[in-house]
């Protein structure tokens, strides 16, 4: 048996990262029972590693940090805040999947993980005849303004919103990635750097309210971000929450769909911040629309498999987890499973591609946009 | 056995797909492309940085190139370079892989105290592949090109594996030597941050003129160079006929097969 | 009468057919002014094999004799050429731009203090006995044309696959030369060669190509080929996860096709993997997606289901072969 070095140090390390959480674990194994990628890896061996200071399996790379295990544990430990902080320790080790740090290297030269050029970030909104707005700023996630397909979403986002008499300011000068893809990493430095400098570039626009359109953005913004001396200059919503006020105030009048919807919660706006009821509201305003829902839905919604850095560093284990949502999907006979994340809709159709299930897959935004024609 | 310096060069270009051609003024226009360092140098330099992590030694880049390629020599130090040095002159202008050999050769020698010099394989932009071997000859020293891993046998030797038609070699070089590096053979650590922050404000750059390296004007830029450039052209992309099918699969599959055979003949 | 000499790569006494492709140009380039070609070839045992060289274009042929040249080894290789373009003092000296001919040229260009210009895609010689070359660069969309102005020889590299050995001549003159192998303790040794199953698809005249569409599974992209006779390549994502070898992906950083049919099956078409179908003739692709950028580079675009239509497809053209 291979000897264990025992390193305090990293034990405490990652007990700061859990919110002192770590030291509830009782190795019941609920964690892993629950793991949507079980068993290729034990979350009940990572979380007890790390209480005694052994950080070096390279295991945390697979986790999706979906957070159904948070959710699952009888201890409220918060497991996904473990592994990210193993993350960071495994960082520094140098014991980082090849590809994650081709895609730092990416964001670092062009500032978005694609490495689509810079300048050509505002190329979505050409041809856009909208007028951009002065105080509420839309941020726009690197995959919205970069991927053909995702691009759709945004031009109806932001068509809906003046629609809705809310003139956004959007394609912004000195707009670039957020920074998910570098937290879910572990690295810290460029991190601070890349926070600083967003809230900079954010601030000279004076907003009153930052719209993002990213649930993994909404995360970083709202809860990543002050814990790096960067604290965005407004307050910051998802723009299904925005969708929704917009709705129920009456400023907003969606139109008509006859069919049956199914709605994704995406994993970083439920379990982790807890956006559940906002999407569903703009769904349900929708005249003739039949939403229907999963058997796991809410807070206990299943994961799209590319969370914690799995679409970028291709992890083909993660397809078994898209597969089992889009089943589900299908269970409920829904034509059409709606979703409110850049990430879940490309692991999706990515995935449909391949297994073809009789589904399709759409944007709440593009649901909204088909319903008004 | 520990190593001595470890010396890399290092070519910053733009990115190939980011390069505008004028085919008025038959100029290219690099202005808006994005500048990075030359990916295969970045392998190089990682190689380096390794051999460093398990012999020991320095690693020093050396660049030839203008001023705006500073920061760039500043992150290498970042990804964990221990020094940097730049050769920046005008009467550099203008040089083919000739004179730029002899320049990089010039300020290796005054480096000294090398036992691994290492290249990127060629660069992004002229691609040549030259400058390694060159700069080799210049010195004196062995080389191996297209180099994929390097091992410390013993002291001064080393076995390296090369890249050749459907597999690899293993060979073994006494030092110094040189090597290129193969593109894509290893994964680049992403710089250090804090170091980055410390290189920005702390670090100084060694920057040589080509009278630091006592070169003479003929030797260096147009009139150094063995080779000139008269003009450019654009080799746009083949006019494609961009005919649609559509359908449902069986006469998408009728249509193909149709065309197919009729290429086929 | 000027000398263009031409560094022919063998391999345990098999030629690198690219250096066939320059002696056969350096042919045409000598005949219409009245130069002659010399082939220069190194090996093992090559006497015997170095006539035949005239059949593509070689006057003559220098051979050199040593077990150590067997296969290319950079010090015995540069010093016994260097030595021979030292004592004959040849105008002209070319090679394919392969890796070894370029690891001979770029030192070699540097022992003469001479001009070398680099996998250029088309040469000739000016008026006034200068080479001129066509030199790309900046990933193959810009050339630049290029002259060598000082030192001898002249020299250059070809790009591989530009253009095409023809067997046209006869028997060459052949001198063999006794091998000066100096020094006798060479400081690169060679320990091992590995070589495994090598397809050159740059070199295929059909090709059928599976991307990211196929999901991994290259059964019917496989399939195809087989029944229209052609080679198998990939987009680099699924060299990336393993799903194929490194040798057959295809892009900016991979091969670059010369075939005359390509049929690209699932792959969207960015721009580093269209970089490498640019000199295929006719470009059939099939994607599910309207809008991939692959349609601007296709001749022929199909929109659909690759796994509904290949196997159509397939049985369609079984027992066509052509």
């Amino acid at each position: 048996m291979a000897r264990l070095r025992l390193d305090f140090e990293v034990r405490d390390r990652v007990m700061k990262y859990s919110y002192g959480t770590l030291s509830l674990c009782y190795q019941c194994g609920v964690c892993t029972a629950s793991c949507l990628i079980s068993p290729s890896i034990s979350v009940r061996r990572i979380v007890r590693e790390a209480q005694i200071g052994v950080a070096t399996r390279e295991d945390s790379w697979k986790c999706l940090t979906c957070r159904y295990c948070d959710t699952t544990c009888p201890r409220g430990v918060r497991i996904a805040d473990v592994i990210l902080g193993e993350r960071v320790i495994l960082y520094e080790r140098k014991m980082v999947p090849e590809r994650l740090v081709d895609t730092l290297w990416r964001v670092y030269e062009t500032g978005n993980p694609l490495g689509s050029p810079m300048r050509e970030r505002s190329v979505w909104a050409k041809g856009l005849n909208v007028e951009s707005g002065v105080d509420v700023l839309l941020y726009t996630c690197c995959m919205n303004a970069y991927d053909r397909r995702l691009q759709k979403v945004t031009r109806s986002l932001v068509e809906i919103l003046a629609k809705a008499g809310v003139k956004v300011a959007y394609a912004w000068d000195g707009e670039s990635c957020c920074g998910d893809i570098v937290y879910s990493v572990g690295e810290e430095y460029f991190l601070e750097e890349l926070a600083q400098r967003n809230v900079e570039a954010m601030e000279r626009f004076k907003p009153t309210l930052i719209v993002v359109t990213s649930p993994h953005m909404y995360n970083m913004l709202v809860n990543v971000y002050p814990r790096y001396k960067a604290k965005p200059p407004a307050p910051v919503v998802h723009y299904t929450q925005l969708l929704a006020e917009l709705i129920t105030s009456g400023r907003f009048k969606p139109g008509r769909f006859n069919g049956t919807v199914t709605y994704h919660d995406p994993c970083y706006l439920g379990r982790w911040n807890n956006i559940y009821e906002e999407p569903r509201t703009v769904l349900q305003h929708i005249e003739g629309l039949k939403l229907v829902e999963m058997e796991h839905n809410r807070s206990n919604s299943l994961c799209c498999g590319g969370g914690g850095g799995a679409f970028w560093s291709e992890n083909v284990e993660a397809r078994g987890v898209t597969r089992r949502r889009l089943r589900e999907a299908t269970a409920v006979e829904s034509q059409v499973m709606a979703t409110a994340c850049p990430y879940c809709i490309r692991m999706f159709e990515d995935e449909l591609k391949i297994s073809k299930y009789p589904l399709a897959v759409s944007d709440v935004v593009e649901v909204l946009a088909n319903s008004l024609r | 056995m520990s190593l001595r310096n470890i010396i890399v060069t290092l070519k910053v270009t733009p990115k190939p797909e980011e390069i505008r051609f004028d085919p008025v003024t038959k100029t290219i226009d690099r202005s808006k492309a994005t500048n990075e360092i030359n990916p295969a140098d970045k392998n190089a330099l990682e190689m380096a940085l390794q051999l460093r992590d398990r012999y020991g030694g320095r690693v020093i880049v050396v660049s030839m190139g203008p001023p705006f390629w500073e920061p760039f020599l500043k992150l290498a130090v970042a990804m964990g370079a221990d020094d940097a040095v730049l050769i920046s002159d005008r009467a550099l202008a203008g040089s083919d892989t000739l004179p730029t050999s002899l320049t990089l050769a010039r300020a290796i020698q005054k480096i000294g105290d090398y036992d691994i010099i290492l290249a990127g394989e060629e660069s992004s932009d002229g691609g040549t592949g030259q400058v390694p071997p060159g700069i080799a000859e210049w010195l004196g020293i062995p080389h191996v090109t297209y180099v994929t891993s390097i091992d410390i046998i013993e002291t001064g030797k080393a076995r390296v594996k090369r890249t050749i038609k459907g597999g690899y070699e293993i060979l073994e070089v006494d030092m110094p030597f040189l090597a290129s590096i193969e593109l894509g053979c290893n994964t680049p650590r992403f710089p250090d941050f804090r170091r980055k922050r410390w290189a920005e404000r702390e670090f100084k750059l060694k920057v040589w003129s080509t009278v630091d390296l006592g070169l003479n004007p003929e030797e260096v830029g147009f009139k150094g160079s063995a080779t000139t450039v008269d003009t450019l052209v654009e080799l746009k992309p083949p006019e494609r006929l961009k005919r649609i099918i559509t359908g449902a699969p069986e006469e998408v599959a009728e249509e193909l097969a149709r065309i197919i055979r009729e290429l086929l003949r | 009468m000027k000398d263009i000499w031409v560094f022919v790569e063998q391999d345990s006494g098999v030629f690198e057919e690219s250096s066939l492709e320059v002696l056969t140009k350096a042919r045409e380039i000598a005949d219409a002014r009245g130069y002659r070609v010399t082939g220069v070839l190194l090996g093992r045992d090559v006497r015997r094999i170095a006539g035949s060289l005239g059949w593509y274009g070689a006057h003559r042929v220098i051979a050199v004799e040593h077990p150590i040249l067997e296969s290319y080894l950079s010090e015995p290789y540069t010093n016994i050429i260097g030595g021979l373009i030292e004592e004959r003092d040849p105008d002209y000296f070319l090679a394919s731009a392969t890796r070894n001919g370029r690891d001979l040229a770029g030192r070699l260009a540097v022992r003469f203090r001479t001009g070398l210009q680099a996998h250029v895609i088309n040469l000739d010689i000016a008026e006034d006995g200068s080479l001129i070359g066509h030199v790309p660069g900046f990933g193959g969309n810009i050339v630049a044309v290029v002259r060598n102005v000082k030192g001898r020889p002249q020299m250059a590299t070809v790009a591989l696959g530009v253009f095409r050995p023809k067997k046209l001549w006869g028997e060459a003159e052949v001198e063999v030369v006794e091998a000066k192998i100096d020094p006798l303790e060479p400081k690169v040794r060679r320990v091992e060669v590995v070589r495994k199953g090598y397809v050159d698809l740059s070199k295929s005249k059909r090709v059928v190509v599976g991307g990211m569409g196929t999901g991994g599974d290259l059964t019917l992209v496989r399939e195809l080929a087989r029944i229209i006779k052609a080679d198998v390549g990939v987009s680099r994502p699924l060299s990336d996860i393993g799903v194929a070898p490194k040798d057959i992906y295809i892009g900016s950083t991979g091969v670059s096709l010369n075939a005359d049919l390509a049929v690209i099956v699932g792959v969207s078409g960015a721009p580093h993997f269209v970089s490498g179908i640019r000199n295929v003739k006719t470009v059939i692709s099939i994607n599910k997606d309207p809008e991939a950028p692959i349609v601007e580079y296709s001749d022929y675009f199909a929109v659909g289901d690759l796994f509904e239509i290949l196997p159509r497809l397939i049985e369609k053209l079984r027992g066509e072969a052509g």
